[in-house]
C-alpha cells in the first residue's frame, strides 16, 4: 500500500470513528498544519526521535579535578575533563552527588553501580529496572531494537536490567552488532512503509471531542478567566497536533547511511583492545542511531571493577586505585589518572561519532542523551560522595553546557530528570533515601 | 525482635546520659527522675566514628615494601616448581584484579596438606612463610604495656614517651595497605573495612563520668555497644548528638578508671578490653592490660588511641575471611601477615612457650551523643564467636 | 478579585521604607481585623464565581478517592504560584501550558489504564461488556457516568456523558478492545478543562434577590476542598443534587458531619502546608560542610514534626491556635532529635522505619517555643550557610501577621552581613547593626530584625547554639512595643499580637475562597475575627463559621466585576 493511499484510508478511518456524533473533527485544519508545518519541520530536524544513552566506566574520577568551580554555563574545562574539552557546550556536569546506602550492606564497586543506574539499592536477590529500560519502555517500542548493549571489556557485563531475572546482557563483538543490525534484516528506514499507530489515532479522536466544549465552558466567565480557559484550550489543540504529527510517517532519516562491517579484532581486559573496540561500536551506533533501527544504547567502557590493565602488567586499574600512593605533587594518583584519561579519551571517541553525523544544522549528538555512570566518587576507599555525574549531547532535548552543583543530593536526579526529559511520565525515581523528585530543573527546558 | 517500648512501664525506664549538664533533657516519654545529670556527676557520651589500627609511617621505615597480588601470584607460581619457561606462561594468565580463574585457583590454594594444594587463608600454617618486611623505625604510636623499656620498645610520637610496645605496627606497618602518615588513616582496618562496616556494626559508644569534666579530676569511662548501628550526617561522617540504646551483653561492656587532665583522659590503671565487632573487621576485641588516652576536641569529639594485649591471630582471622577478594586489594600478604603476627606475638606465652598475644594500638575517634540504658534488652545483633 | 489586587498593589507601592513600612499582604487585614461591635452578621457582597486549578495535592486525593489509593499517578506537575502568601489564591490565576497539559495527559493515560486494568477493573467498573473485543455502549455509560460525576465534582450534562460514552465506543472499535477504549475516553476526561479546573457557577439567589450564590454543586466543592481538600463524596455531591445544601440546615449538617470527619486533618494539613509555605522545601538545600546534619530526610521530617504538632493542638486538643507559637509539646524522630541535640531514642526494631515520639520540652527552654523554633521555619528562612535574623523577621511579619515588608533597594552592599568570619562582628546582630547605619536601611531593618534577633540562638540547620564566634547571643528584642528577651518572649508576644490572629482568619478565607478579601468585605472579615477570638482561638470552629455564612458563597455580579476591569484597563492605558 502506497503512502497515499495509505493516508486515504486513515482519512475514512477518522471520518468512521467520529461518524454518528455531533462532532466534526477538522480534517482540513489537520492537512493545513502538515503542509505548513511538516516541511519546516523536517528542515529543523524537529521531527527526529529523540535517543537515549548511557555510558560506562569504572572506579569514578579524581575527586577536585573534575568538578568546575564556575556553576551555571560557561564553566571552566578542568584537568581531568581535558579529553572532552571540544564538547563542552554539549555537556552538563552534576557535582555534589551521592548514593545514599540507607544501612545496606555497601559491596563494594557493585552498589554504588547499581544505585547511580537503577535508582537504589535492591535486597538482592531482586533488582530495580535501570533508568535506561524505563525509557526504552517508552521511546524504543517502535523501533526494530528496544535497546542496544555493547561492552569494550570482552565481558557480557551490564547494568541495564529490566529485572533481577531480565538482564540485557552486552554484545561483546563489532562484527556481531554489526550483523544483528545491517544483516540482511536491515530495513532501510527511508523506503519502508508506514503504518499509523491506533493507540495514538484514538487518543487523537478522545481529545479531539473535548474541543468542542470550549464554548460552554467560557460563556460566563470574566476576561481574565476565559483567557486562562482559553489558554488551556490551545494547549489542548497543539497536544492534538502533536499526535496528527505522529500519524504522518516520520521524516525521512536523511543522514541514515548503512555502516561498513568491521573487522573483528581481539576482545579483552588489555586496555588497547578496549580502545580499539570502543572506535568501531562507537562508528556502528552512529550508523544504528542515524537510521533508527534503536533509540536507547548502553556502551560499557569498563565494568565497575576496572579490571582493565595495561599489556604486559599484570595491575590492574583497580589494583591501582586502591594501592598506588596520593603523588603529593600532583594530588592524585598518576596511574589511575592515566586510566581514568584513557577511559574519558574513549568517550570523546564516542561523542565525536555522533557529531559527526549531520541533521540539518544539528548533530546526531544533539539528539541524544547520553548519561554517564559508575560506581564510585573516589575509588580508594569506595566513596560514594561526590559521584562523578554528566550528561553529554541532547541539545535539542535539554539545556547543555551547564554545570550543576547539588549539595549531596541522591544521583538519581539525574536518572530522574533524564527520563522526564525524554518523556518517560513520572514524577520521582528512586529508592528510600535515593528516591527523589527533584528534577534537575537547570537542564530542563 | 521485639518493638522496644521506651514509652511504656518504668521496667522500661531508660536512663540518658546526657551531652553535659548544660544540655536540659525532658520530655513526656523521659522521666526527669531517671537523669544521670540530674545526679552529681557530669556525664559524656560520644559514638565512635572510627577505630582504626593506630599506625604512624615514617618514611625509611621499612627495609623494603611488601608486595602486592602480583606478587603474591609470583611467590605462589614459585613454589610450584615450574619450569622458567611455564612460569612465565602462569604468570601472563593473572588477569583482572584476583587474577582470573587459573591464576587466582593458584593464589587460594597456595597451602600444601599432605602434598595437596588447600585454601591458605584457612590454613594459614600449611602455607610457607612468604618473609616480609617489618618495621624498622623506632617510632610507634601505643603504650608501655609491660612497664619495661626493652630493645624493642618504641617511642611515642606525640608524647616521647618511651618503652612503647606495638609489635602489631611493626608487622604490618611495611604492607602498602596499612601504610598511613598521621592523622591519615591506614586503608586496611580502616577506610576499607571499618567505612564499610560502620553503617551496618552495631555502633559502640564511649561514655565519660566524673565530678566535674570542665576540671582535672578521676573518670570513669564506659565501653559500649549499641542496639542500633550509627547514623550519618550529609557528609557520610557520623552524625554527632543522635541517641543510642546500650547493648547489656557483657561481651561488649568494659569500664576503665582514668584521670582528665588538660582535656585529656588517661587510663589509671590497666583493664580488659572488650568489643564485639563485626566478622569483616575483627570478630571481637579482647584487650588484655589494655590502656587509653582520649583528647576531648573543642569542638566536642573524642580523638585518641586505645591499645593492649589482643590474641596475635585476632586480626588475621578478621581479614582472611575476606580471602582472595580482599587480599587483591587490601596490600597485604595475608600468608606472611600470619606469620609474622605469630613470631612478633609478645606476651602472654602457652606451655611452649609461643606468645599467644601481641601487643597493639589502635585510634578511636568519637562523635557527642545521647545513650540510654533499656533494662532487659539484649541485641539481636550480637554474634557467636564460634562462628567464625 | 481584580480590583482587590490592584488595591493590594497600591498599597504597598504607597509605602514608604519607613517605621511605618509594613503594609497588608491580606489587603489590609489590619484594618479587617479591628472588633467589629455587631452582634449580627454582617451582609457581605461576596465575591466572583472562581476557576481555579487544583493543586497537586487536590489531584491526586481525588484519583484516591475515587479510584484508591493504589492507583500511581506517574508524570510531573506544573509548577504552582504563589501569590499574596498563598498557592491557594495562585490557583485563580494559573492557566495550564502545552508541556503541562503534556504531563496531565499522561498522567491520566498511566491512571485510566490502571483502572481498567484486570487487576482493578473488577472492582472498578461495576459492569462487564458483552465482548471484551467490541464496543459496549451500555456498561460504557454506567461507568462513565458514576466516575464523571465523582471527577467533575457534578453529573454530566447529557451530551457531555453522550460524547464520552462515543469516545470510548469508538476507541473501542479502532483498538478493538473495550477496556482500552473505556480507558481513553476516562483519561481525556481526566485531561479536560472540567476536571483540572474548579470552575464555580452562580444563580440567583431566591432568598436574597437581587444577590447571587453559588449553585449548589459549586458550594459542594469549595465546601469539600475547604475542609478536605479533596473532591465532594458522594454524599455531599447527593446533598447538592436535592438542594439540601442550599439550606441552611442542610448546609450546617454537612458541614457538622465533614468538621467529625478525620478528613478534616487532610484540610488542615493542606493549607498549614500553604501558608508555612512548605513547596519551598522542594528546592532547599543547606551547605553541607556547614550543617552536615540537615539532610533531605531531616527536612522531610522537620515539615512533618510541624503539621503533627500543629494537628494535635488544633485538632487532637481542639486548642487554641495561637498557643502553637508557645507550646512545649512537639513530636519527634531520633533524626530530629540529632538536629535539636535533644535525646529521642528508636523505638522500632533495627531496620525498621523510625517512629514519632511525643516530646515535651523542659520549662525555659528555648528550643521549646512552638512551631516557631521549629526546623521548617528556622531552618527554611534562612541562608544555605547562615542563619539571618531579617528573613526570619521577614517570614514572622508576611506568613504570621499578614504584614508586607518592602523588598531590599537594588544597591545594597551585603559584604558585611554575610562574613560570619568577621574578626570585629562576631554575630549576627553586631553584623546587622554595621550593615544597616544609613537611614534608609534602618526603617526596614527595624521591622524584621528585632524578631529575627530573637530566634539566633538557632542556627541555618536549627541547631541550638547560645554563642556566635565566642561571643554570647543577645537574643532582646521586640514586636510592635512588646518587649522580650528570648525566643520564648518573641513567641508569647507572636501569641497576644491582635495581628496573629486576624492574619489566620484572613488566610484561612483566602485559601478556602481563592481570593484575598476585599475591602468591601471588611465588616464581614471582622466579624469572622471576632467570632475567632470569641471562640477561643479554635480552628474548626473558625471553619464552622466561615463554612456555614452565605458571604462565603455569595457571589457578586459577574457582568459587573468584568465591566470594571475593562474600565480600569482602559483608563490605565
Amino acid at each position: 500500500m502506497s503512502a497515499v493511499s495509505k493516508l486515504a484510508s486513515r482519512r475514512r478511518v477518522l471520518r468512521g470513528m467520529l461518524g454518528g456524533t455531533a462532532v466534526t473533527v477538522g480534517l482540513p485544519f489537520l492537512d493545513g498544519f502538515l503542509n505548513e508545518n511538516g516541511t519546516a519541520l523536517a528542515a529543523t530536524g524537529q521531527a527526529l526521535p529523540a535517543c537515549f544513552g548511557t555510558w560506562f566506566q569504572g572506579l569514578g574520577l579524581n575527586p577536585g579535578y573534575w568538578e568546575p568551580k564556575k556553576v551555571g554555563a560557561d564553566y571552566e574545562v578542568t584537568h581531568q575533563l581535558k579529553p572532552l574539552a571540544k564538547f563542552r557546550d554539549k555537556i552538563n556536569v552534576y557535582s555534589g552527588m551521592r548514593v545514599f546506602l540507607d544501612g545496606h550492606p555497601p559491596k563494594v564497586h557493585n552498589t554504588g553501580a547499581v544505585a547511580i543506574t537503577s535508582g537504589g539499592i535492591p535486597e538482592e536477590p531482586k533488582a530495580f529496572p535501570s533508568v535506561d529500560s524505563l525509557i526504552a519502555d517508552h521511546i524504543g517500542t517502535r523501533t526494530r531494537f528496544r535497546s542496544l548493549e555493547v561492552s569494550c571489556n570482552g565481558t557480557r557485563e551490564t547494568y541495564s536490567r529490566r529485572s533481577a531475572s531480565a538482564v540485557n546482557p552486552s554484545d561483546t563483538s563489532p562484527l556481531s552488532v554489526y550483523a544483528r543490525i545491517f544483516g540482511p534484516d536491515f530495513k532501510d528506514p527511508n523506503a519502508a512503509e508506514f503504518t499509523p499507530d491506533a493507540a495514538v489515532m484514538a487518543r487523537k479522536s478522545v481529545l479531539s471531542a473535548f474541543k468542542e466544549e470550549r464554548a460552554s465552558l467560557v460563556q460566563d466567565l470574566g476576561a481574565s478567566d476565559k483567557a486562562r480557559i482559553d489558554e488551556y484550550f490551545t494547549a489542548l489543540r497543539e497536544l492534538e497536533s502533536q499526535l496528527a504529527l505522529e500519524l504522518e510517517k516520520p521524516a525521512p532519516l536523511a543522514a541514515c547511511t548503512k555502516a561498513s562491517g568491521p573487522e573483528e579484532i581481539h576482545a579483552g581486559l588489555v586496555i588497547d583492545d578496549i580502545v580499539a573496540n570502543n572506535k568501531l561500536f562507537s562508528k556502528l551506533i552512529a550508523h544504528a542511531l542515524a537510521c533508527g533501527q534503536t533509540r536507547v544504547v548502553n556502551l560499557l567502557f569498563d565494568g565497575a571493577s576496572g579490571n582493565c590493565r595495561r599489556p604486559a602488567s599484570p595491575v590492574t586499574f583497580h589494583i591501582h586505585t586502591h594501592e598506588e600512593p596520593v603523588d603529593p605533587a600532583i594530588g592524585y594518583q598518576p596511574n589511575v589518572h592515566w586510566f581514568m584519561e584513557t577511559c574519558l579519551t574513549g568517550l570523546a571517541t564516542y561523542l565525536t561519532e555522533l557529531n559527526n553525523v549531520r541533521e540539518g544544522d544539528k548533530t546526531l549528538l544533539d539528539r541524544i542523551v547520553i548519561m554517564f555512570g559508575t560506581d564510585t566518587g573516589f575509588a580508594k576507599f569506595h566513596s560514594l560522595e561526590n559521584i562523578p555525574m554528566f550528561t553529554f549531547g541532547g541539545g535539542r532535548i535539554i539545556k547543555t553546557g551547564i554545570h550543576v552543583a547539588a549539595h549531596g543530593d541522591t544521583t538519581s536526579r539525574v536518572g530522574l530528570t533524564v527520563q522526564q526529559a525524554l518523556g518517560v511520565p513520572t514524577s520521582h525515581w528512586g529508592t528510600e533515601s535515593n528516591r527523589t523528585a527533584k528534577t534537575i530543573t537547570e537542564v530542563m527546558v | 525482635m521485639n518493638v522496644l517500648n521506651l514509652l511504656g512501664g518504668a521496667m522500661n525506664r531508660p536512663i540518658f546520659h546526657g551531652r553535659g549538664l548544660a544540655m536540659a533533657l525532658a520530655g513526656l516519654a523521659f522521666s526527669t527522675a531517671n537523669l544521670q545529670s540530674a545526679e552529681a556527676a557530669q556525664t559524656k557520651s560520644f559514638v565512635v566514628s572510627w577505630f582504626t589500627p593506630a599506625i604512624f609511617s615514617q618514611d625509611d621505615d621499612c627495609p623494603g615494601r611488601n608486595p602486592s597480588i602480583d606478587g603474591i601470584y609470583k611467590h605462589a607460581l614459585r613454589q610450584m616448581n615450574l619450569e622458567p619457561k611455564e612460569e612465565l606462561r602462569m604468570f601472563e594468565k593473572f588477569v583482572g584484579t584476583t587474577g582470573g580463574d587459573e591464576a587466582g585457583e593458584i593464589i587460594i590454594n597456595r597451602a600444601r596438606i599432605d602434598g595437596k594444594p588447600v585454601n591458605a587463608y584457612a590454613n594459614p600454617l600449611a602455607a610457607p612463610d612468604p618473609v616480609m618486611f617489618t618495621v624498622t623505625a623506632d617510632k610507634s604510636f601505643g603504650f608501655n604495656l609491660d612497664g619495661k623499656e626493652g630493645p624493642k620498645s618504641f617511642i611515642e610520637p606525640q608524647t616521647g614517651e618511651k618503652g612503647i610496645d606495638n609489635e602489631f605496627f611493626r608487622a604490618m606497618g611495611c604492607h602498602t595497605g596499612m601504610r598511613a602518615y598521621y592523622p591519615n588513616r591506614p586503608l586496611q582496618g580502616g577506610e576499607y573495612q571499618w567505612d564499610t562496616i560502620r553503617l551496618t556494626q552495631p555502633a559502640w559508644l564511649v561514655t565519660i563520668v566524673g565530678e566535674d569534666l570542665t576540671k582535672d579530676g578521676p573518670v570513669n569511662v564506659i565501653f559500649d555497644r549499641a542496639l542500633e548501628a550509627t547514623k550519618w550526617d550529609a557528609l557520610s561522617q557520623t552524625r554527632a548528638d543522635m541517641t543510642y540504646r546500650i547493648d547489656p551483653n557483657p561481651r561488649s561492656h568494659s569500664e576503665a578508671k582514668g584521670y582528665l587532665k588538660n582535656g585529656e583522659v588517661t587510663t589509671t590503671e590497666p583493664f580488659r578490653f572488650n568489643m564485639v565487632a563485626d566478622p569483616y573487621y575483627v570478630q571481637e576485641f579482647r584487650f588484655k592490660d589494655a590502656r587509653f588516652r582520649l583528647k576531648l576536641l573543642p569542638n566536642g569529639n573524642i580523638d585518641g588511641f586505645i591499645g593492649g594485649y589482643q590474641p596475635y591471630d585476632d586480626p588475621y582471622w578478621g581479614v582472611a575471611n575476606g580471602g582472595i577478594a580482599l587480599e587483591c586489594c587490601a596490600g597485604i600478604d595475608f600468608i606472611g601477615m600470619y606469620h609474622t603476627l605469630k613470631r612478633l606475638a609478645d606476651a602472654y606465652p602457652d606451655e611452649n612457650g609461643q606468645n599467644t598475644h601481641i601487643s597493639t594500638a589502635y585510634r578511636i575517634e568519637g562523635v557527642p551523643a545521647f545513650t540510654v540504658q533499656v533494662e532487659g534488652q539484649t541485641a539481636e545483633a550480637g554474634r557467636d564467636s564460634k562462628t567464625r | 478579585m481584580k480590583i482587590s489586587n490592584r488595591l493590594t498593589t497600591r498599597l504597598t507601592i504607597a509605602a514608604a521604607c519607613g517605621a511605618l513600612a509594613l503594609t497588608s499582604m491580606m489587603g489590609g487585614s489590619t484594618t479587617f481585623a479591628a472588633p467589629a461591635a455587631v452582634k449580627a452578621e454582617p451582609v457581605s457582597p461576596g465575591g466572583p464565581a472562581m476557576v481555579r486549578r487544583l493543586t497537586p495535592s487536590q489531584y491526586q486525593q481525588i484519583i484516591s478517592d475515587v479510584f484508591g489509593p493504589d492507583i500511581k499517578l506517574g508524570g510531573r506537575f506544573e509548577p504552582d504560584v504563589r501569590k499574596d502568601g498563598l498557592l491557594a489564591v495562585g490557583t485563580s490565576g494559573i492557566s495550564v501550558s502545552i508541556s503541562g497539559l503534556a504531563q496531565y495527559d499522561t498522567m491520566a493515560r498511566t491512571i485510566a489504564s490502571q483502572v481498567v486494568d484486570e487487576q482493578h477493573r473488577a472492582a472498578l467498573i461495576p459492569c462487564k461488556p458483552a465482548n471484551t473485543r467490541q464496543p459496549d455502549e451500555a456498561c460504557a455509560r454506567q461507568f462513565l457516568e458514576k466516575a464523571g460525576r465523582m471527577l467533575y465534582r457534578r453529573p454530566l450534562t447529557q451530551q457531555e456523558l453522550q460524547l464520552r460514552v462515543a469516545a470510548a465506543g469508538e476507541a473501542a472499535t479502532t483498538l478493538k478492545n473495550f477496556y482500552s477504549g473505556l480507558s481513553l475516553s476516562l483519561a481525556g476526561m481526566l485531561s479536560s478543562s472540567q476536571f483540572l479546573f474548579r470552575h464555580e457557577m452562580s444563580e440567583a439567589d431566591p432568598e436574597n434577590p437581587g444577590m447571587r450564590r453559588l449553585d449548589s454543586y459549586s458550594k459542594a466543592q469549595r465546601l469539600s476542598f475547604f475542609l478536605w481538600n479533596t473532591a465532594p463524596d458522594s454524599a455531599l455531591l447527593a446533598a447538592a443534587e436535592s438542594g439540601e445544601i442550599q439550606t441552611k440546615k442542610g448546609l450546617e449538617k454537612q458541614v457538622t458531619r465533614m468538621l467529625a470527619s478525620p478528613r478534616l486533618e487532610d484540610g488542615v494539613r493542606a493549607f498549614f502546608t500553604d501558608m508555612l509555605e512548605f513547596d519551598r522545601f522542594a528546592n532547599f538545600a543547606k551547605d553541607p560542610q556547614i550543617y552536615p546534619k540537615f539532610t533531605g530526610a531531616a527536612a522531610d521530617d522537620a515539615q512533618e514534626q510541624t503539621l503533627r504538632t500543629i494537628v494535635d493542638q488544633v485538632l487532637t486538643q481542639n486548642g487554641d491556635y495561637r498557643d502553637l507559637f508557645t507550646t512545649r509539646k512537639t513530636f519527634l524522630t531520633p533524626l530530629l532529635g540529632s538536629l535539636y541535640s535533644v535525646p529521642v531514642a528508636k523505638v522500632t526494631a533495627n531496620g525498621a522505619p523510625d517512629q514519632w515520639t511525643p516530646y515535651e520540652y523542659p520549662e525555659g527552654d528555648p528550643r521549646g517555643v512552638g512551631i516557631l523554633t521549629q526546623a521548617s521555619f528556622v531552618a527554611l528562612h534562612s541562608h544555605p550557610g547562615r542563619s539571618s535574623p531579617t528573613v526570619r523577621g521577614k517570614a514572622v511579619r508576611e506568613v504570621l501577621l499578614c504584614q508586607r515588608v518592602p523588598d531590599p533597594p537594588g544597591n545594597v552592599a551585603f559584604n558585611v552581613v554575610q562574613d560570619t568570619a568577621d574578626p570585629v562582628y562576631k554575630t549576627a546582630r553586631a553584623r546587622l547593626k554595621a550593615h544597616a547605619t544609613e537611614a534608609m536601611c534602618t526603617g526596614c531593618h527595624k521591622i524584621t530584625d528585632p524578631i529575627g534577633l530573637a530566634m539566633e540562638n538557632f542556627d541555618s540547620a536549627a541547631g541550638f547554639r547560645t554563642r556566635e564566634n565566642g561571643e554570647t547571643i543577645d537574643t532582646t528584642g521586640d514586636l510592635n512595643g512588646k518587649k522580650y528577651n528570648d525566643a520564648i518572649g518573641l513567641g508569647q508576644a507572636i501569641h497576644d499580637d491582635p495581628a496573629t490572629a486576624s492574619c489566620l482568619v484572613n488566610k484561612l478565607f483566602a485559601y478556602a475562597s481563592g481570593r484575598t478579601a476585599t475591602r468591601a468585605e471588611r465588616e464581614w472579615m471582622a466579624f469572622m475575627v471576632k467570632g475567632f477570638a470569641d471562640g477561643g482561638y479554635r480552628i474548626p470552629s473558625l471553619m464552622r463559621q466561615i463554612s456555614t455564612s452565605d458571604a462565603f458563597y455569595r457571589v457578586k455580579d459577574q457582568a459587573e466585576e468584568t465591566k470594571a476591569a475593562d474600565a480600569s484597563a482602559a483608563e490605565k492605558k
